[in-house]
């Protein structure tokens, strides 16, 4: 008992410190845990964690495959898809090619490259914070592309589980998987909602409940000589993630999460040796792979699949880090003793690595996209442009809309009651369908390629109006060269500030609007000037025009 | 093994399996999931069906830990202000109640024939009324704002320091000469000491500062919460006192902090799964002979304990001016063998005190007294309209008056934000006639705000709203008003199931989870997009005047520039715009 102390004690006052200069400095908190597992490698044995530490891996797949949302998938999944796995089977090639020419085993060099292969942000986290819904393309479409490498991940471990480890025949354990996930989907859609009725919202059993899913599948995954990761999927899809479910019993579950992943991650860096040369050497090719490679490689796909070249290289950009997955992949075949020392500290360093620089990148993708533009980066890899615009012939006095998707429809409303002609500026290829389908004039690109404004027939316009989110498009839009009034969308008070300054003529700030409408319809409300029935008509109303 | 060195442990499966299956059960009967627990390592263990074995290293641990994190829950729960008001017959109850039980439960064990020894060791464990009934079961019964539930629950509070004294002194072990005891129980209070000094003066210069730049991501909060419960429960154990004293004191010393509530429930998955271990444990060491062996005396005992104590705590309630209907319902919802019992058995099993019969027959006492309990606890009104003839002779003037929870006729916020800001202004500013509210909350779980919300003049409750704590904390369910932006469209349509009689504002970003809060009782749901749309489209209209449209323009830049015009003018000046 005295040693698990020591070892949970050290564990987690190093990743508490550790995770207060993450927090300070907003930086992801995993290569931080494997960083206190190295510190704590010294001190503590880590073998003897590994009983807790698999709990880690099980809660992380299980809430993935309870975040597995298949509806919004298929929205923009089939440009996704096919992203992902021609990325993937791109660079998992390369590098297992690269890992032959080391001269590692072809076991050995098939870890190196689905390492380099499989490149996402943690699995669940991503899902779980997409609840902003004012987002951009890129980050759906990155959000998308991530879901297809993870549920790559999961085929990979089922590949990896039936071919390499396989005790009995691969068939059969093909079979088996099949039929837990037919199981799974069965007791989600016929049984589960029965189970937890009853419960009443009772969190707490709501809690075991999961957990015993979560076990019970693991035990037929391991009964079934399939690695765990398979199980703890199927039990995740068991698991509705719909209201009230999703408090009561995913938040519940998500909160253990947190306290089992850090004892696997930093049991992950407590595992590292030293590095040797070759453990360097490995490190490096997956470095660049991850961190050039595949950015570039995605940028390029998109751009041929029609995607202005921002949303491309910003896309790339979110797909520069080692997955999680591999690091489960890395773990189990350490503890089936299949996998070289080197390449699994190589595998372990490059996602520490590429984990802290994917967070840079992220926070200055756009200052990296305006390099890449300037260095002609986009170019080379090849941007659509004017192939997909339609602008009548000596177009005037038009009003310019980005971001159609933001409240467009509405100022289209305006606009043709007006008999003033719209332009839309768009960059998602997918409701690019819907302005066509709607909208006389529009142009297909990116605001912050001079091209698309000339396209757009900016001087001749008589007002331009961005709903984009994003300040760095805001803030181009604000600083046009051209003698029309501009209307940008901002989400603080500072920059609005900022943009008035710039130049921009209006400021819609969402929030400061709806503080208004409904302030004042409050107020009438509380000094009895409208019933409360006039009070609800008038928010239904509001959204009853849309 | 099945691949490499990934596969969870056989035993511990079962056991949470088994645990759930029974808690189940336990639910569907309205059972607290504490009997379902114990029952748990009954049927799985030697006694029943022998499974699942004694010995199992995952499982020690984590029930142990269970423990730790169960007691440093307790510690983090401990806000004195909240039972400031009652705290005087609130502690004179309860110091009246553990002294007078404690000699009743000694007598009561010597006449059915323990030693003295276990006698002393079957009083202390018998003292106190279980949490998991009282708490879960007003609480579904919304009875917990009552009079009677917060004296329960400060009782129960000041239960728990008698526990920690009594686990102190069961640290000290087995010793012989009194000197020696003496000397023990010295040691392990001076260290207590040295511990909670230390605990007091980190909440005092080292802990706010922590966790308010733990607070900025949610998984640092609960990390950092981890390691100082864990920096504490392993001081503890190297300085040979028990791990859940080392872990009280850790929570207590978060507990005064802005931040607790949300770390609590943080903490409460975790704990409430590791102690579900430790309760399905307790019996996996225990053969039949040991669970059984003093059955006739469980049995008797509960009878005699129950009725005994329900004239201890009612004339103690009595004594202390409360009304006769308090009294008895304050009573009755404590008279069981509470969970602590066997917390505080199983330490005196562990430290050499008694047997493992003995902990047998607290368990059989628990397993008894927990389920009847529950259903007199559920229908104490029916019960107490049934004896109200008997006791309304007792009745008095002068009684105890129901103290004012702390929000009420008040308006909930949840989140702050430029929108929520200016409607908090609204509200306040409002007259006080008509549906105005007196006071206003805001919960917000972004560490950025906390310094500006805790000096603003309305409430503030640091924490995320998907917590039923939280919720509880702000009294939503009486609430007036409540606005929320929260994100996730689950959070708000709780709010609005919550507090069905209240006027509910909230935010909604696509036509979809609008209508969908709006068939669940939201009175206003706001469509961000669909109002940035019209404003546009109202500006785009104005377009050819000129005037008309530069004069709305600088409303609206003002407005994004300089935050809310209402706070500073008088409410007929703010809402001069089209109402």
């Amino acid at each position: 008992m005295y040693e698990i102390l020591f070892a949970l004690t050290l564990i987690f006052v190093l990743a508490a410190g550790l995770l207060l200069v993450a927090a300070q400095q907003d930086l992801p908190v995993i290569p931080f845990y494997l960083l206190a597992g190295v510190l704590a490698g010294f001190a503590i044995d880590e073998t003897q964690l590994l009983d807790l530490a698999q709990w880690g891996i099980a809660f992380l797949v299980f809430l993935f495959g309870v975040h597995v949302d298949l509806e919004a998938f298929r929205s923009t999944g089939r440009v996704s898809a096919t992203v992902g796995a021609v990325q993937a089977s791109l660079v998992g090639t390369l590098l297992f090619g690269l890992g032959l020419l080391f001269d590692l085993d072809v076991l050995n060099a098939v870890y190196l490259g689905i390492a380099a292969a499989l490149s996402s942000s943690l699995v669940a986290k991503s899902y779980l914070d997409a609840d902003d819904a004012v987002r951009p393309t890129y980050e759906r479409l990155a959000e998308s592309i991530h879901f297809t490498e993870d549920i790559l991940g999961v085929l990979v471990v089922l590949g990896l589980s039936t071919f390499v480890y396989a005790q009995t025949a691969t068939a059969q354990q093909y079979a088996v998987a099949g039929v837990m996930v037919a199981l799974a989907l069965t007791i989600r859609y016929v049984v589960f909602h029965r189970l937890t009725a009853r419960l009443q919202g009772d969190a707490e059993v709501m809690m075991l409940l999961g957990i015993s899913i979560l076990i019970g599948f693991i035990a037929m995954a391991e009964a079934a000589g399939l690695s765990i990761v398979v199980g703890a999927f199927a039990a995740g899809i068991t698991i509705a993630d719909d209201y009230p479910h999703s408090l009561e019993l995913v938040d519940t579950v998500d909160d253990l999460e947190d306290f089992f992943t850090p004892i696997f991650f930093v049991t992950v860096g407590a595992l590292l040796a030293i590095p040797t040369l070759e453990t360097v050497g490995y490190t490096l090719a997956l470095v660049v792979a991850v961190l050039v490679v595949n950015p570039l490689l995605v940028a390029f796909i998109l751009l041929r699949s029609g995607f202005d070249g921002r949303t491309s290289i910003l896309a790339g950009l979110t797909l520069d880090q080692v997955s999680a997955f591999s690091l489960f992949i890395a773990i189990e075949a350490l503890g089936a003793g299949t996998i070289a020392r080197p390449v699994f500290d190589a595998i372990v360093l490059a996602a520490a690595i590429t984990m802290i620089v994917a967070t840079y990148t992220g926070r200055h993708a756009g200052s990296i996209n305006r390099l890449l533009r300037e260095r002609g980066v986009v170019s080379i890899l090849g941007e659509p442009l004017g192939e997909r615009t339609h602008v009548t012939e000596g177009l005037t006095g038009h009003v310019i809309v980005i971001d159609f998707q933001h409240g467009g429809q509405q100022v289209l409303e305006a606009c043709s009651h007006l008999d003033r002609p719209l332009l839309v500026i768009e960059d998602n290829p997918v409701l690019f369908e819907e302005v066509r389908d709607q909208c006389d004039n529009y142009v297909y690109g990116d605001v912050l390629n001079d091209r698309v404004w000339d396209l757009a027939q900016l001087d001749d316009a008589a007002a331009v109006v961005s709903l984009a989110p994003e300040y760095d498009r805001a803030r181009r839009i604000g600083t046009l060269d051209a003698d029309v009034p501009r209307f940008v969308r901002v989400d603080t008070t500072n920059a609005a500030e900022e943009l008035l300054e710039l130049g921009a003529t209006g400021i819609v700030y969402p929030d400061a609007i709806a503080a208004e409408r409904v302030g004042d319809d409050l107020e009438a409300l509380l000094t009895e000037e409208i019933s409360h029935e006039e009070f609800v008509d008038r928010s239904q109303s509001y959204y009853d025009r849309l | 093994m099945a691949l490499g060195g990934i596969a969870l442990a056989t035993d511990f499966a079962l056991l949470i399996v088994a645990a759930t299956a029974l808690s189940y059960v336990a639910r569907l009967t309205r059972q607290p999931t504490i009997v379902a627990y114990v029952l748990t390592g009954v049927v799985v263990g030697p006694i029943g069906l022998g499974i699942v074995g004694e010995g199992d290293q995952l499982i020690e641990i984590v029930a142990e830990l269970g423990l730790g994190f169960l007691l440093f829950l307790l510690g983090i729960e401990m806000r004195f202000e909240d039972i400031r008001e009652i705290a005087k017959p609130v502690g004179a109850i309860a110091v009246g109640q553990a002294v007078l039980q404690a000699v009743t439960s000694t007598a009561v064990a010597l006449v059915l024939g323990f030693t003295l020894f276990q006698s002393l060791v079957i009083a202390l464990a018998t003292t106190f009324g279980a949490t998991p009934i009282i708490v879960k079961v007003l609480g579904d019964k919304d009875d917990l704002k009552t009079l009677y539930g917060k004296v329960d629950v400060g009782i129960l509070i000041f239960q728990d320091i008698y526990l920690v004294m009594a686990l102190a002194i069961l640290a000290v072990g087995t010793v012989d000469d009194v000197t020696e005891i003496a000397t023990s129980i010295g040691r392990v209070f001076f260290l207590m000491a040295v511990i909670g000094v230390f605990a007091f003066l980190a909440s005092k210069y080292f802990l706010p500062a922590i966790l308010r730049a733990s607070a900025a991501n949610k998984s640092t909060l609960f990390t950092v919460g981890i390691a100082w419960a864990f920096l504490f429960i392993f001081a503890a154990e190297t300085l040979a006192l028990s791990i859940e004293i080392g872990a009280f004191l850790a929570g207590l010393a978060l507990a005064q902090l802005p931040y607790s509530t949300e770390l609590k429930e943080r903490m409460r998955p975790a704990t409430n799964f590791f102690i579900a271990v430790f309760f399905a444990s307790l019996a996996l060491q225990m053969g039949v002979e040991q669970l059984l062996v003093y059955w006739q005396e469980a049995i008797a005992a509960s009878v005699l304990l129950l009725s005994i104590n329900f004239f201890i705590v009612f004339g103690l309630f009595y004594s202390q001016r409360f009304d006769i209907e308090t009294s008895f319902l304050g009573t009755i919802s404590m008279l069981q063998v509470s969970e602590f019992s066997l917390v505080l058995g199983a330490l005196a099993v562990e430290e050499g005190f008694v047997g493992e019969d003995i902990l047998g027959f607290l368990s059989l006492m628990a397993l008894i007294t927990m389920p009847i309990s529950t259903y007199y606890v559920l229908y104490n009104r029916q019960i107490y309209r049934y004896v109200r003839p008997y006791l309304e002779r007792f009745e008095r003037e002068d009684t105890v008056e129901a103290q004012p929870i702390e929000y009420e006729n008040h308006a909930v916020i949840v989140g702050y934000s430029r929108f929520t800001s200016e409607l908090v202004d609204v509200l306040l500013n409002a007259d006080a006639s008509g549906p105005g509210v007196d006071d206003v909350v805001v919960i917000e779980d972004r560490a950025e705000y906390v310094e500006a919300l805790s000096r603003a003049d309305f409430g503030f409750i640091f924490g995320n709203a998907r917590h039923g704590d939280i919720r509880q904390d702000a009294n939503l369910s009486g609430a007036e008003v409540v606005v929320s932006v929260a994100k996730r469209t689950d959070v708000s349509l709780r709010l609005v199931e919550d507090a069905p009689n209240a006027l509910t504002i909230v935010t909604a970003t696509t036509e979809a989870e609008a209508t969908r809060l709006h068939e669940a009782g939201a009175d206003y749901v706001v469509l961000e997009r669909g109002l940035v749309g019209e404003e546009l489209a109202t500006l785009l209209e104005s377009l050819d005047d000129l005037e008309a449209f530069e004069r709305r323009l600088d409303e609206l830049n003002d407005r994004a520039r300089n935050g809310s015009p209402r706070t500073h003018e008088t409410v007929s000046s703010g809402g001069e715009t089209d109402v």
